[in-house]
């Protein structure tokens, strides 16, 4: 039977662990919407971050060491582990208001919301944890690694197209997410998509492409050059390759990322630039953990697609990928919208939407 | 005339075609391309390397014409067939190989500053070839014979 695991104070300090002289310090500019994966250990106290540290200990008051702890939220993860003493410290956060996750052997995992570090403020807020249950606890005793499950910017970065799917799975049955992952990556299975990236989004998950190639009619190219960064040469003395003499040939590509939840999404101002929005596969989970899997789907849930589409030049370093939205291509080219995108891709006939 | 020479005038008008037919065949693709953007930031060091690798030539090649155009029966040298051969050849296979490096840019690299790399690269194995050529050249375009033969013209070309 599995024990419950009660943390007795978890505190969040913006200038605990001898870096007050920080707290007056500007607070640090928010970090890119990039998730890092977690640090094996956590290094010295950098400028303008705070920490989180608190002690695990189970029902009957006896501390918990080796519970691991991770401190995250949409941009950032941090994990430890406690010591003998039950004793843990998440240093190097940047001000911002984070989860925290408390995972041991033997025991339901914890889950706290809402910690918040206020370094120039130098705030100090103390969270009472409750008891609670979780399924997320294995058979065996193994418990899931929620380093594996990082978190999507809960304002996704702008998007060349979006739109929001019809309903994917039927309400009646008592639908879990589980359910609408099954249908979307069995879908992006049938077209051929391989590697995507999962990651945890408020109410729900999302789920990212790998990049692929397209045509500038938004159809997936054939392999090789589908999954290549490189715009393929046609063969030579083709009229492709004679118009290439002179003409730079353009490539184009195309990341989507599908939201499944039942809040309103606001995106950012800020557009995706082609190194984060590449990275989103790799970065991600490469399953849906079964915590999130097992979470009842709302009647209100939607998914919602979101397309980064990008361009390369021959006539530039190839490598670099500008994003192409309303504001960028100033009518110089028709922007495809997301269900042509879809539909070109094959992934709407996939979905089984009309 | 012997058949075992040509010559130098004729010579002179058929190395003065492959040079300006070549030449004017690369200037072409490479403002076209430049206008339409294929070189975009890197226009400037296209044109760095283009221009050293034939303005020589076909600066010398003119202006030998030019100085030898308004006198009849300028260059009455003869030259061995088998010497214009090589000259020929040689100045085929150097606009040859500038044309290619441009035509075939696509298979090359896969993006502009990447090729620009590899253009700069060229000069290792262009120069001496240049070398070469010019000096095939010059016997034909500025040798010291010709000054005799017609001081007249000569005296123009200088």
């Amino acid at each position: 039977m599995l024990k419950t695991l009660r943390v007795l104070s978890l505190v969040a300090l913006g200038g605990i662990s001898g870096c007050v002289r920080h707290q007056v310090a500007p607070p640090a500019p928010p970090p890119p919407p990039v998730v890092t994966p977690p640090p094996s250990n956590v290094g010295p106290e950098a400028p303008g971050t705070g920490v989180v540290s608190g002690t695990v200990t189970d029902s009957t008051g006896a501390v918990v060491p080796g519970a691991q702890v991770t401190v995250y939220n949409a941009e950032i993860q941090r994990t430890a582990t406690t010591n003998g003493s039950g004793y843990y410290a998440v240093t190097g956060l940047p001000w911002g208001t984070y989860s925290v996750l408390i995972i041991s052997s033997g025991f339901t995992e914890e889950k706290i919301t809402g910690v918040v570090i206020n370094v120039a403020e130098s705030a100090q807020t103390n969270v009472v944890l409750r008891v609670g249950t979780s399924s997320t606890v294995q058979a065996g005793g193994n418990t899931e690694q929620p380093a594996t499950i990082p978190g999507f910017p809960p304002h996704p970065p702008l998007a060349s197209a979006w739109v929001s799917l019809p309903r994917l799975v039927a309400s009646d049955g008592h639908p879990t997410l589980g359910d609408f992952d099954r249908v979307l990556s069995n879908a992006l299975d049938r077209m051929g998509y391989g590697t995507k990236g999962y990651y945890s989004y408020p109410d729900g998950f999302a789920l990212a492409t790998r990049i692929e190639q397209i045509f500038p009619d938004g159809r997936s190219m054939p392999l090789p050059a589908r999954f290549s960064l490189l715009p393929p040469v046609p063969k030579v003395f083709s009229l492709s390759y004679l118009e290439g003499i002179v003409v730079p040939r353009k490539g184009y590509f195309r990341i989507i990322v599908f939201i499944v939840t039942d809040l309103p999404i606001i995106q950012s101002e800020n557009p995706a630039t082609s190194d984060q929005a590449a990275g989103w596969p790799s970065h991600g989970a490469t399953k849906l953990p079964s915590k999130i899997s097992k979470d009842a789907a709302p009647d209100s849930i939607s998914v919602t697609a979101f397309v980064y589409e990008f361009k390369n030049s021959t006539a530039d370093d190839s490598s670099k990928l500008t994003l192409l939205d309303s504001a960028t291509i100033q009518g110089a080219e028709p922007l495809l919208d997301a269900k042509q995108h879809l539909q070109e891709s094959g992934l709407w006939a996939a979905l089984g939407l009309p | 005339m012997n058949p075992a020479t040509i010559s130098m005038e004729r010579l002179r008008g058929r190395l003065a075609v492959i040079w300006l037919s070549g030449s004017g065949l690369i200037l072409t693709v490479m403002i076209m391309g430049s206008l339409n953007g294929l070189f975009n930031k890197s226009t400037q060091a296209v044109w760095e390397w283009l221009m050293p690798t034939i303005m020589p030539t076909v600066g010398a090649i003119v202006s030998t014409l030019a100085a030898t155009a308004l006198v009849e029966n300028a260059s009455k040298g003869e030259v061995r067939r088998s010497f214009a051969l090589v000259a020929e050849a040689l100045s085929i296979f150097y606009l040859l190989i500038i044309l290619g490096s441009i035509v075939f840019k696509q298979s090359i690299s896969s993006d502009t500053p990447q090729w620009v790399e590899k253009l700069h690269m060229s000069n290792l194995w262009l120069g001496p070839l240049q070398g070469i050529v010019a000096s095939a050249l010059g016997v034909v375009f500025i040798s010291k014979k010709e000054k005799s033969a017609d001081p007249v013209a000569a005296g123009q070309g200088e």
